[in-house]
């Protein structure tokens, strides 16, 4: 194993699946309900907490402080690591090689010219820059410490409640290419399932709804304790066998 | 104005862990090219590599024995460079949590003994090996990717070229003790790169350095600083400028020669490597390691001197090489005198080892076979003379002593009769020898006791010949 892997022991999940979830503590961020998030997006993330609260869960609203810095954070530690991670697709040891080129500089710029597509590339130079001399300490390493106090707002609410519970997304799915021009916006898309990749602890997303505007689907998502996809399995099973929203397939075609 | 030199040293030096660094491959030297290679090895997208915890102990080795202070959190950094040497595009070092730190060795020149710091030792993993054709063409080895490495880094400690040439020989023959590396320059397991400036005397802040590289022996490494210190007091004198420049030294001209001026430091863009979690060292795994590391060459010698009476140059040859060392120590736990076997040893061994160009090892002798014929001397069975000829071949095809004397008749002739009956023929045969040495030419006797051994073929007890001889010459 390598040492990114941890040596735990892997439960037999189906076992967890008992379709009870009396006295669950759920945690309901309210960041996760907040401005920027769909009024839609909420209603259905609410209904789902009703659902859940019916087969007796419990619920309180908290708060991950720091969450709003994700998506920041996330860009920069993910850009950098890229920017080392792809420098090896030089045309010569991986990757595309560009033909015509003129002399080697000339073969390993456009091999990587061609080779690599926009948003790579957008990532490439955001993490280069990164961690330049004399930046490395305002981006990545600041990144890194927001990260772990990302990881400190979840070990937190978990030494109280058992799951958290929020949509997966402010807003429903964007058609392709829709916002390909601007990536902030398709980043900031992320805000919440990119503190659930920061702190390192399971989430799961299930169809909760469709909007009422573009028909398009909801997800709600239910983060857990490190290593206790257990409970998350559970909870997500009980919710499916109370609604039906995962048979429904959208009605898709633009608003009505 | 007058100038002072300083000389920082940075040393390579290659592990013999089993294995390499962050991979199962052998880590072996002098293999068929590219033949130790795997994934890991090669940089595929995708895989990740895991840290040898060998690697580890043997740093922690070698780091203790240079008198570093260990680090208790530690980790490993990505090092960005793009050069064909190197397949992921950077490498795995350690940035600023090395493993070693605030050591230090003891360098005698000229008598005297001097400190030099050791700024810093970590870990971190060796390069592919280039090979540039006539063709145009390179060629790229990755065997040697992901060997494990330390870098040692030297305080800015070191004033002449000889001092350099010092803290390398002594940093060689420590390492070579702990058993960590081969630390051969021919074969690239100990490598070096010298950086040096000139100051006037006191000045506090140092002058612009230049870095030395392609040093491929301590010889090297000496000449191409006397040669750069030259060079760099010329450019001052004349109220030149010196530039940071990285220089090579050339063998042929030895002279240095300007490769790249650099321009700025290099931006390595350094970062924790986030595919290895972060090290953390307890007290115990540090005991562990401080166990294991061998008597060092400062307290054997000492030893040699205090304990076994040696003089404190025979002591220092004997613990230039580990494998002369132990050879030492393995003929004396065979009861063999310490002083003669140090005579064998930096004598007639030494010096067939030079002629021949061999290491000890290679040779077929063993320590148990030259005690035994020290023993031999010792007895009076085998004159110290004609153990030459038993050392000559023990070096030369091996075998036992006792064996050997018997074969080529080497036995000493001890018996007190045989002798005297031997030294009354020859005193038959040179009377005008015995009127002379009568007369007080004692050359006469030499010819004497030269006469016995040449009829004896060199096998008769030269204190016995001597003694006898006398006491013959007074009874005519």
């Amino acid at each position: 194993m390598d040492s990114t892997s941890a040596n735990v022991d892997v439960p037999k999940y189906s076992e967890a699946l008992t379709g009870d979830i009396k006295g669950l503590k759920i945690a309901v961020p309210k960041e996760y309900f907040g401005e920027g998030v769909d009024e839609e997006v909420q209603t259905s993330a609410r209904q789902a907490l009703k659902v859940l609260e019916e087969q007796g869960a419990e619920w309180d609203e908290v708060s991950l402080p720091h969450s709003k810095y994700a998506v920041a954070a996330y860009y920069m530690i993910a850009s950098s690591e890229a920017s080392a991670n792809l420098a090896r697709f030089d045309g010569v040891r991986y990757g595309k090689r560009a033909e015509n080129a003129e002399d080697m500089m000339d073969m390993f710029k456009k091999s990587r010219s061609e080779g690599f597509g926009e948003e790579v590339k957008r990532r490439i130079m955001l993490g280069t820059f990164a961690l330049s001399s004399g930046y490395y300490d305002a981006y990545y390493k600041k990144a890194q410490q927001v990260r772990t106090l990302i990881k400190q707002d979840f070990d937190q609410i978990f030494e109280e409640y058992d799951v958290v519970l929020g949509p997966t997304a402010p807003t429903t799915a964007f058609k392709i290419g829709d916002q390909i021009d601007d990536p902030l916006t398709m980043y900031a898309n992320d805000i919440m399932t990119i503190p659930v990749n920061l702190a390192g602890v399971p989430g799961i997303s299930v169809p909760c709804g469709f909007h009422p505007e573009n028909n398009m689907p909801i997800g709600l998502q239910i983060i857990g304790k490190h290593f206790d996809e257990s409970t998350v399995y559970r909870v997500a099973h009980a919710y499916e066998q109370a609604t039906d929203h995962h048979k429904q397939k959208p009605q898709l075609g633009g608003a009505k | 104005m007058n100038f002072e030199t300083i000389i920082g040293l940075e040393v390579h030096v290659e592990l013999k862990t089993q294995s390499k660094i962050f991979s199962p491959s052998p880590n072996a030297f002098g293999d068929e090219p590219n033949s130790n290679v795997n994934p890991i090895d090669l940089g595929y997208p995708g895989v990740l590599p895991v840290l040898n915890e060998e690697a580890v102990n043997y740093a922690m080795r070698a780091a203790m024995a240079l008198n570093c202070e260990i680090a208790t959190d530690t980790k490993f950094d990505r090092k960005n460079y793009f050069y064909p040497d190197n397949p992921k595009a950077y490498q795995i070092s350690q940035f600023d949590q090395p493993i070693g730190e605030n050591g230090w060795i003891d360098i005698e020149v000229n008598g005297e003994t001097k400190r030099i710091g050791i700024t810093r030792l970590h870990l971190e993993e060796d390069a592919g090996k280039l090979t540039h054709g006539d063709d145009g063409y390179s060629l790229v080895d990755f065997n040697r990717q992901g060997t494990p490495l330390v870098e040692i880094v030297s305080e800015p400690d070191i004033r002449t070229p000889e001092e350099a040439y010092a803290y390398l020989e002594k940093m060689r023959n420590i390492i070579q003790f702990t058993g960590v590396s081969d630390v051969k320059m021919q074969e690239g397991s100990l490598r070096c790169d010298a950086n040096i400036s000139l100051r006037p005397y006191g000045q506090d802040e140092f002058g612009v350095k230049t870095e030395l590289k392609n040093l491929n022996s301590f010889n090297f490494v000496q000449k191409g600083l006397e040669f750069e210190q030259v060079r760099q007091e010329k450019v001052l004198r004349q109220g030149g400028e010196i530039l940071q420049e990285t220089r090579r030294y050339d063998e042929k001209t030895k002279e240095t020669i300007l490769m790249r001026v650099k321009e700025g430091s290099d931006d390595y863009r350094y970062f924790p490597e986030p595919d290895l979690v972060k090290l953390y060292i307890d007290d115990e795994w540090k005991e562990k390691v401080r166990q294991s590391i061998p008597e060092l060459p400062d307290s054997r010698r000492a030893r040699y001197v205090n304990e076994l009476g040696l003089d404190e140059y025979d002591a220092g040859v004997l613990t230039n090489t580990k494998e002369m060392s132990d050879f030492f120590e393995a003929t004396i736990d065979q009861g063999a005198d310490a002083k003669q076997a140090t005579n064998w040893l930096m004598g007639d061994i030494s010096a067939y080892m030079n002629k021949q160009q061999v290491e000890l090892q290679d040779l077929p002798i063993t320590p148990e076979a030259l005690a035994k014929m020290v023993k031999l001397i010792e007895e009076g069975t085998l004159s110290s003379k004609l153990a030459k000829k038993v050392v000559t071949e023990l070096v030369k095809n091996g075998g036992d002593p006792e064996k050997i004397v018997k074969e080529q008749g080497l036995v000493q002739i001890s018996d007190e009769g045989q002798l005297r009956g031997i030294i009354t023929e020859i005193l038959d045969e040179n009377e005008q020898s015995i009127v002379d040495y009568k007369n007080g030419k004692d050359r006469a006797l030499g010819f004497l006791v030269g006469q016995v051994m040449k009829k004896t073929k060199g096998q008769a007890n030269p204190p016995m010949v001597n003694k006898i001889l006398v006491e013959e010459i007074e009874k005519r």
